[in-house]
This record gives structure tokens, C-alpha cells and sequence, in this order.
């Protein structure tokens, strides 16, 4: 892999070196070929949901022109064209492009439309990374195919930064105190990852030990083969059962609770099962580094939910508000949904990853989409979320109402807010609970809350319906 | 070891009985039974609905046949599956041994002609006329069009279909009529809403490719049935949606509300269109309209009286057949 590396980039340079001239470079495919290419290419088609995503990650929205079928993120990919590999050539050729990216699966599966694309002049590159080794590899590889090298350095310092903040986190749990998981890939055959998959670096990073270390890789696939009874035989160790959500593996908690056997779990007994969307733990993207943060969520609440930097802050913004809710919940991370689901939505509604005006490379966004998801937030129009306004008390009435399952009270009168307001009820609700004070009857609903007082607020709240971050939802 | 042999010899005998009584030959049996079609669940806990109502009809029919079958092909093949999973056979071998082989309606009725069931009663479990019982109902019909040349080797001598819990078209049975009586088994969701002082909001699953009026016109009659208390009725696929149930709740200054799936099982839908975290679901609609929810994740086949609506529409199929149990 290091060898491709600098063969890659020895070449860049040497394209870069002759530039104007169009020139054969060579890049290594998922197969260990070598394909002649002739970047930057301009019109691509990408076949698989994690090339799309990096390729807007690189942001190259203009250059591509189609996508596949589930695309989830981000929105502008939910948008594009739709191209699969049933489709014949044609629907192909029609749209000039000059790339199209696979994956092995479908270079195995469809040889005679790859045939075609081939004889009729189109570059067609299948990719895809099997380790987190191979990840950046991947990345330059992409950044080579689209001209994009600076930004996939930046992408990858980006991707290094966050693992440090994760890793540091880690490091405060003392070694006896990590938890042992059972990580699932797919329930209905009782399948994990293979030892060297993205999905268990994502585990190893986030501070958890693999209980299945010996299974065994399916087809040099990520998937690995495990079976019921071997599970069982680690049922005393598996103090966290982890199952991906995805295409692969369509998954509910309740059916690993009522799966036959699983009592005899630890993770079972103890209410310790999750889980998880593939796409940000399986996908060689970005994004991994939010699925790594959601395991540490929980596996380690007490640290990766802890709220001790947000309690100094003069006021709550909105986006640190949010910040400090869903870690207070322990509500797990919202993911987008992919085109078919997200098409039902009605037309104008917020899309994940829609908003302007925030930065969507980190935590804070996916706290703030986490928010959006559970209807923290009543005035969430399209396109704005506003991180930096502060919340003010009737926002907070109204987020605790919505968002958290509040016992039922009898209304309760306020002074200093009309009935016909429509934060009312919320008001009305929170305050007759105890849960936010009043003063003689008013409110102040338009008051701004300090770091220290949303963190009370929350924190009467949670005792109050008995549920903690650590707690299983 | 024993067992095992006595098990062979049993079949051997019912092999050779079998074999006697044969395929289209000679005089054929003329047994009778009941075919309970359940749209199925892959959920032991919500199981229940299910074995309730079987357990109606099996204690109303103590000397008949009763078998279930499941049209869901993706739920039968899950219970297939289990067959060779050992942890749960050992957990449940005893009580599940019907669900693991549980066949679709088209062959659970073929299993039982082929085994002298000749007069067959399907009961669909369904809520009311939609898609899933004008399948069903097709099924039904197709196999009914089977003319053989000599009529003492009709395959069937009466298969017939019963009607769903709120009924269905025709002057036979009048639908208002199984309206009211549904409605009036429905007066436990009605005090419990009382208790709560709320309004009783229900859940029903509905279709796109119907009309699904028969929800409006089930809440008036719930309204008249229990004028004490406010009810509405919304479905997750048509007329009326859950916007024009949010609506209305809203019009009506409601604060609480109770919410209940009106389907037999309370499976997905229940759990996560109903009662679920996200922020699109009916519990967090409601409570962004600053209504206070109170969700009930029971399905209602697990209501002993609604569990004998069926009960009641087998013996009308039986009684409109000439069939005599």
C-alpha cells in the first residue's frame, strides 16, 4: 500500500511537472491493477454512496453529474441523477461522462458494462478501502482522479485531528475499565467484521475491545463470519452488544432482545445493546470520525457525554445548547436519510445537512442535527439554524416538552405570557412541573440562560422522568 | 431411540390411512377448519395478539381444526430460519413449534385439502376491507374457480372467507352494524382516556390505494358509541392523516391526549411511526402541538373482545355457507 502511495504521487508530481501536456498517469484499482487514467476528470459518475460522499467532501458538487440510488449525504447528493449498474450502457454513454467509480462488488458482478464503458472511452475506476490503512491511500487516490491532492491533505489533517480529540478521551478510561463488544454486521446470519475492517478500527478507537477477534473474513470482505453458538460462548464477556443499521442489516433492539439465547448475554441482561448506522462506522468517509464519537458515547457516557466545558458559558447559544441537551439525553446521533426515505419528506422541509450556517465537518453539526431530529428546537426553517443567537426560556420550555417524555401536570398559570401564545402549553408545562421557576406568577420567557442554569434546568428535568445519558432508550 | 421409532410407525400408519383415503380417488374425506390469516410478527412479545385470538376461536371451536398462516412472506421466512437456530428451540421448541413452519394462506390451505379438510373457513385477522383482505379474498376466489371434470373430485366442498373486524361491502352483513359492535369493544381505551383526561387518539394503518373513508365514518361511530370522551382516528397511509388529526385535536383545545395503534399487532408501526423518538413521529407531532401524549403500545388483537369479533364472523360465514361445525 505504501509502495502505491509513492508511486502515485511520484507520478502526480511528474504530471504536474509536465503540465498542459495530458499525460498517462497510473493509480492501483481495489483488484491491485494498475489503470492508466488522465485527470482531473471533469464529468464523473460515482456507483457507491462513500465515493460520492468524498467527492463532495473534496467539494466537487459541479463535477459530479451522477450518483447511485441511496445516496444519503450530503443533500446535493440526494439531488443528482440517479445511475446504477443495471441500467444499460447506454443510459451511460447518453451522459458523457469521462469517470465512472465502482466498487469490487460490481466490478465482479456487471464485467460486460464495465466492458462497455471501457471500449467507449470512459475511465472507470473501481475503489474500495478494506482497512483504515488503505483509507487515506483511497482518498489520495481520489484526490489524484479530480485534481483535488491539496484538499484531500486537508481532509485527512482534518480526520487525524478529530481521532486525537477522540483518543485523548480514551486514554482517561484506565485499561481494566474498557468495555468488551460484540460489534454485528449482520443479525439474520449472526455475522461481525473482519479484524482488519473500518468498523472495528472505529471500535478499537473509540475505546472497545473486539470480543470476537477470531473470526474469520468473508471473501477479503469486511464481514466475517461468527455464529450464534460462538457468540453465546463469550456470553459472560460481551459487555456491549453493537449492531450496524443499514441495507445490509435491517435491525431493531427489540429483535436482539428477543433474539433466542441473547439472555444469556451480559450486554442483554444489562440493557447494553445499540445501535448504530452503518454509514458512519462501515464507510470510508469523513464521517467515520462521528460514528467513532457515538460509540464512545456508549460505551463511555460519563466522558463522552460530559458537559463540564458548555456549564461555564455566559449565555447558551443555540448550537451549545443543543450540544448539552443530546449529551445530557444521551440521545444517540441522528444520521440522514437516504434518497428513498428522505423523498417522502415533504418538499421544504430541513434536509440533514442543509444548513447554511453551519460547519458540517464535526461534533458541533451532528449535535445540532441530532437537536433538529428530536424537535429540540420549534422554529427550524429551511437552510438557517442560527448556532450563534442564544436560546432564550420559552426555547427551553418548549425543547424539554418535545423532547423528553415530561410526566403529565395539570395547566398552571402563567402571568407574563397570553394563552393564545403558542409557547403556552410548553410553559404552562415545564413550570407546573417545577422544572423551570417562576417568579410570582411570570415567566420571562424572552430571558437569555447562562451555561450553568440550562445545565440545572436539564439536569431537574432528567431526574424527573429518571433517565440519564448512560440509560438505554 | 424409542421415541424416534414410535414416531415412524405413527407415520407409517397415517401414511398408509393417508394413502387409502388418497389423492382423488375413491370417496374423499369431508373434514372441516379454520384458516386464520395474520399479516404475521417476528416479535415473541407481540406474538400475543395473535395467540389471543387463536385462542378465542380454538375455545369457541374446541372440535375444529384451526390453523394459522401469516401472508408476510419476509415474517415466514424469519420463523422458517428459526428452525435451525438451536438457542431457540431449546428456549421455545414447545410453544412456537406452529409458528416455525407457519405457511402463507395459499398453502396452508392446500396442506389442509390435502390432508381431507374439504370445507375451509378463512378468517382474516384484518381491521377492516383494504388491500391485504382483497388478496386474500382473491386467493380465495381463484381457488374456487377449480372445476374438476367429475364433481366428487372438486378439491373443495365449501371454502369460504369471513369478514373483516369492521366488516365489508354488501348487503349481507351490514357493515354499520360490525362498526357499532367493534366500537363496543372498545371501552377500555375509553376509560382509560377518562382516567387520564384526555382524548383518545388512535392510530390506524390504512392504505393508498383505497379509500380509507371507513376510518372517518369508525370515528363517528366511536364518538356516538362514547359521547363523554373525545376521539379521533388518523391513519399512517390516507384519509384522514395525522395532520388533519393534529389539526382538528388542536381545534378542539385539547392538552392530552391518549394514543393507541387501532392495528391487530402492535409491531413497527406502533413503536416508531406512533410512539418513536423521531422528530416526525405521531407522539413528537402532538407534543410540538403542545399536547401532552400518553402512548399505549397494545396492539388489539391482545382485547379478548375484539379477539372474538372474529370469533363471531366465523360462525357468520359458517352459518351463510350451510356449514355446520
Amino acid at each position: 500500500m505504501k509502495r502505491f502511495l509513492i508511486y502515485a504521487i511520484t507520478l502526480l508530481f511528474w504530471v504536474g511537472g509536465m503540465s498542459g501536456i495530458a499525460h498517462a498517469t497510473m493509480i492501483k484499482d481495489a483488484a491491485g491493477k494498475s489503470v492508466p487514467v488522465s485527470p482531473p476528470y471533469k464529468r464523473i459518475i460515482s456507483l457507491y454512496g462513500a465515493h460520492t460522499e468524498n467527492l463532495f467532501a473534496l467539494g466537487l458538487n459541479r463535477e459530479i453529474i451522477g450518483v447511485s440510488r441511496h445516496e444519503a449525504y450530503p443533500p446535493e447528493a440526494t439531488r443528482k441523477p440517479v445511475f446504477s449498474y443495471h441500467d444499460d450502457a447506454e443510459r451511460f454513454l447518453g451522459a458523457h461522462p469521462d469517470l465512472v467509480l465502482i466498487r469490487p462488488m460490481i466490478a465482479r458482478g456487471y464485467p460486460q458494462l464495465i466492458q462497455k464503458l471501457r471500449k467507449a472511452g470512459i475511465t472507470v475506476v473501481s475503489l474500495q478501502p478494506r482497512s483504515i490503512q488503505e483509507m487515506f491511500g483511497y482518498w489520495k487516490t481520489l484526490g489524484i482522479l479530480t485534481g483535488r491532492a491539496e484538499a484531500v491533505d486537508s481532509m485527512i489533517h482534518h480526520f487525524k485531528e478529530a481521532l486525537n480529540i477522540i483518543s485523548q478521551k480514551v486514554s482517561l478510561i484506565p485499561e481494566n475499565k474498557r468495555k468488551r463488544v460484540y460489534f454485528e454486521s449482520i443479525h439474520s446470519r449472526m455475522k461481525t467484521f473482519a479484524p482488519s475492517s473500518i468498523a472495528l478500527f472505529a471500535l478499537k478507537s473509540a475505546g472497545g475491545i473486539n470480543v470476537a477477534a477470531d473470526a474469520m473474513a468473508v471473501r477479503k470482505t469486511n464481514i466475517a463470519a461468527y455464529g450464534k453458538e460462538r457468540i453465546l460462548s463469550h456470553a459472560h464477556d460481551v459487555d456491549v452488544f453493537l449492531a450496524q443499521r443499514g441495507a445490509m442489516n435491517r435491525i431493531s433492539k427489540r429483535r436482539i432482545y428477543e433474539e433466542a439465547g441473547f439472555d444469556a448475554l451480559k450486554a442483554v441482561q444489562d440493557r447494553q445493546v445499540y445501535i448504530i448506522d452503518e454509514m458512519i462506522v462501515s464507510r470510508p468517509t469523513p464521517r467515520l470520525t462521528i460514528g467513532i464519537y457515538q460509540i464512545g458515547r456508549f460505551l463511555y457516557p460519563d466522558i463522552f457525554n460530559d458537559v463540564t466545558a458548555l456549564t461555564h458559558d455566559k449565555f447558551l447559544s443555540r448550537a451549545r445548547f443543543a450540544e448539552m441537551f443530546i449529551k445530557m439525553t444521551g440521545i444517540p446521533f441522528t444520521t440522514p436519510n437516504p434518497r428513498h426515505i428522505a423523498a417522502r419528506k415533504k418538499k421544504g422541509k430541513h434536509l440533514y445537512g442543509d444548513f447554511k450556517d453551519v460547519n458540517y465537518r464535526w461534533l458541533p453539526a451532528a449535535f445540532i442535527e441530532t437537536a433538529v431530529a428530536q424537535g429540540v428546537f420549534g422554529d427550524i426553517r429551511a437552510r438557517r439554524f442560527f448556532p450563534d443567537k442564544p436560546v432564550r426560556r420559552k426555547n427551553i420550555a418548549y425543547s424539554l416538552f418535545v423532547g423528553l417524555d415530561l410526566p403529565d401536570v395539570n395547566p398552571f398559570k402563567i402571568k407574563d405570557v397570553s394563552t393564545n401564545d403558542s409557547y403556552y402549553p410548553y410553559i404552562s408545562a415545564v413550570a407546573g412541573l417545577g422544572i423551570m421557576k417562576t417568579i410570582k406568577g411570570n415567566f420571562f420567557p424572552n430571558h437569555i440562560v447562562t451555561g450553568p442554569q440550562g445545565f440545572k434546568i436539564l439536569e431537574k428535568a432528567l431526574k424527573l422522568i429518571k433517565r440519564k445519558g448512560n440509560q438505554d432508550r | 431411540m424409542i421415541k424416534k421409532a414410535g414416531l415412524i410407525f405413527l407415520a407409517t400408519v397415517i401414511g398408509l390411512a393417508t394413502v387409502t383415503t388418497g389423492f382423488a380417488m375413491g370417496k374423499q374425506e369431508n373434514k372441516k377448519a379454520i384458516v386464520l390469516a395474520n399479516f404475521g410478527t417476528t416479535y415473541l412479545s407481540a406474538l400475543k395478539a395473535i395467540t389471543t385470538i387463536q385462542g378465542e376461536v380454538k375455545k369457541d371451536f374446541p372440535n375444529v381444526t384451526v390453523r394459522v398462516a401469516f401472508t408476510s412472506n419476509i415474517i415466514r421466512k424469519i420463523w422458517h430460519k428459526r428452525r435451525h437456530d438451536t438457542a431457540f428451540l431449546k428456549a421455545h421448541k414447545n410453544d412456537m413449534a406452529e409458528f416455525l413452519y407457519i405457511k402463507g394462506p395459499l398453502a396452508t390451505i392446500a396442506d389442509l385439502q390435502d390432508e381431507g379438510y374439504r370445507t375451509i373457513i378463512v378468517q382474516p385477522t384484518h381491521v377492516y376491507s383494504g388491500e391485504e383482505f382483497a388478496d386474500l379474498s382473491a386467493y380465495v376466489h381463484g381457488l374456487n374457480t377449480i372445476h374438476t371434470i367429475k364433481a366428487k373430485y372438486m378439491p373443495f366442498s365449501k371454502l369460504v372467507i369471513g369478514r373483516p373486524a369492521l366488516g365489508t361491502h354488501g348487503p349481507v352483513h351490514d357493515y354499520h352494524k360490525d362498526m357499532e359492535i367493534a366500537a363496543k369493544t372498545l371501552k377500555a381505551d375509553v376509560a382509560l382516556a377518562k382516567e387520564h383526561n384526555a382524548a383518545l387518539v388512535y392510530m390506524g394503518h390504512g392504505n393508498e390505494f383505497f379509500s380509507t373513508g371507513i376510518y372517518a365514518e369508525f370515528q363517528q361511530v366511536m364518538r356516538r358509541t362514547y359521547p363523554g370522551v373525545k376521539i379521533f382516528i388518523g391513519t399512517v397511509e390516507g384519509f384522514p392523516s395525522l395532520d388533519d388529526v393534529v389539526t382538528l385535536v388542536k381545534h378542539t383545545k385539547i392538552s392530552k391526549i391518549v394514543l393507541k395503534p387501532l392495528m391487530v399487532v402492535a409491531g413497527d408501526h406502533a413503536n416508531n411511526d406512533m410512539a418513536g423518538d423521531d422528530s416526525d413521529s405521531w407522539k413528537n407531532t402532538f407534543k410540538k402541538a403542545g399536547i401532552h401524549v400518553t402512548p399505549i403500545l397494545h396492539g388489539l388483537g391482545e382485547n379478548r373482545a375484539w379477539a372474538r369479533l372474529y370469533v363471531q364472523h366465523i360462525r357468520d360465514a359458517a352459518k351463510d355457507n350451510g356449514i355446520e361445525f
